[in-house]
């Protein structure tokens, strides 16, 4: 069961920065890459194509590692480690997809993409560093 | 050992953030965003004694760095590496240059001065962009 998201914590996540989330490769060594995200309550939605190497490596390992600097106060960071609870796939990945471009461009997207291609993960939080605000 | 191309060693010798992933002893990830430096073979980063990613790193050296362009956020690089070394000599001075570098040439250091720091130096091992060839 995952931990809820402090204020401070939804408020990094809720503003218009890039997440950095890190996922672990066959070898069990890491890969980073920095992705739009959104939220749903106290899960991280993260909105993806379905073919990445993050894809494949959530599907086999489901813990993730997510950092956010602030643009406007990147110090102290949002730290949060956690596990992929739910893959989204077909229309309401789409939906996702819709969602998370309005919330970093104030637009929909010029062309819905087809819903095969894209995936959403939610995450549940295990631990959350977070800034007192 | 792999060398950057010049548009991706300009990302790194720019003031970008980089957020780097290490492995917890689980082999789960952890992700944080920390200044970083490009010597021309190895990048650098600087951290301290005691902190998570430290330990992290003297257990299981791989490491995986990503760094966006702040003026380009369609542009970023994701460095695999592995640490291998972390040097004690230099590490405070180190870490002023990297804050005159983030924060201008009137930053103090934000270390403390009972805080042990550390340069870490990463070969890199794979580097992927995206706008960065």
């Amino acid at each position: 069961m995952g931990i809820p998201l402090s204020d401070g914590a939804k408020r990094i996540i809720d503003k218009k920065n890039f997440a950095h989330v890190a996922t672990v490769m066959k070898d069990g060594s890491p890969q980073v890459s920095p992705v739009w995200v959104y939220r749903d309550g106290d899960n991280v939605m993260i909105s993806t194509g379905h073919d990445r190497q993050k894809t494949r490596n959530l599907k086999r390992d489901p813990r993730i590692a997510i950092s956010i600097a602030d643009v406007d106060s990147p110090f102290p960071p949002l730290q949060i480690r956690g596990r992929v609870v739910e893959l989204i796939t077909g229309e309401p990945a789409v939906e996702g997809f819709v969602e998370v471009t309005k919330k970093y461009t104030g637009n929909e997207p010029a062309q819905r993409p087809p819903a095969a291609e894209r995936v959403v993960y939610r995450i549940e939080a295990d631990s959350v560093v977070a800034p007192a605000q | 050992m792999v060398k950057l191309t010049p548009e991706q060693r300009r990302l790194l010798e720019e003031p970008n953030l980089a957020h780097i992933s290490t492995l917890m002893k689980d082999g789960s990830p952890q992700s944080t965003p920390l200044w970083v430096d490009y010597d021309g073979e190895y990048v650098l980063v600087n951290t301290a004694e005691g902190r998570q990613k430290t330990r992290n790193m003297r257990r299981d050296p791989r490491v995986t760095l990503s760094v966006v362009d702040r003026n380009a956020l369609i542009k970023y690089v994701e460095i695999r590496g592995r640490v291998i070394d972390l040097i004690h000599d230099g590490a405070y001075d180190h870490l002023t240059k990297l804050a005159h570098k983030y924060a201008g040439p009137e930053a103090r250091n934000p270390a403390p001065p009972e805080e042990v720091r550390v340069i870490v130096k990463i070969e890199p091992l794979h580097v992927s962009g995206v706008g960065v060839g």
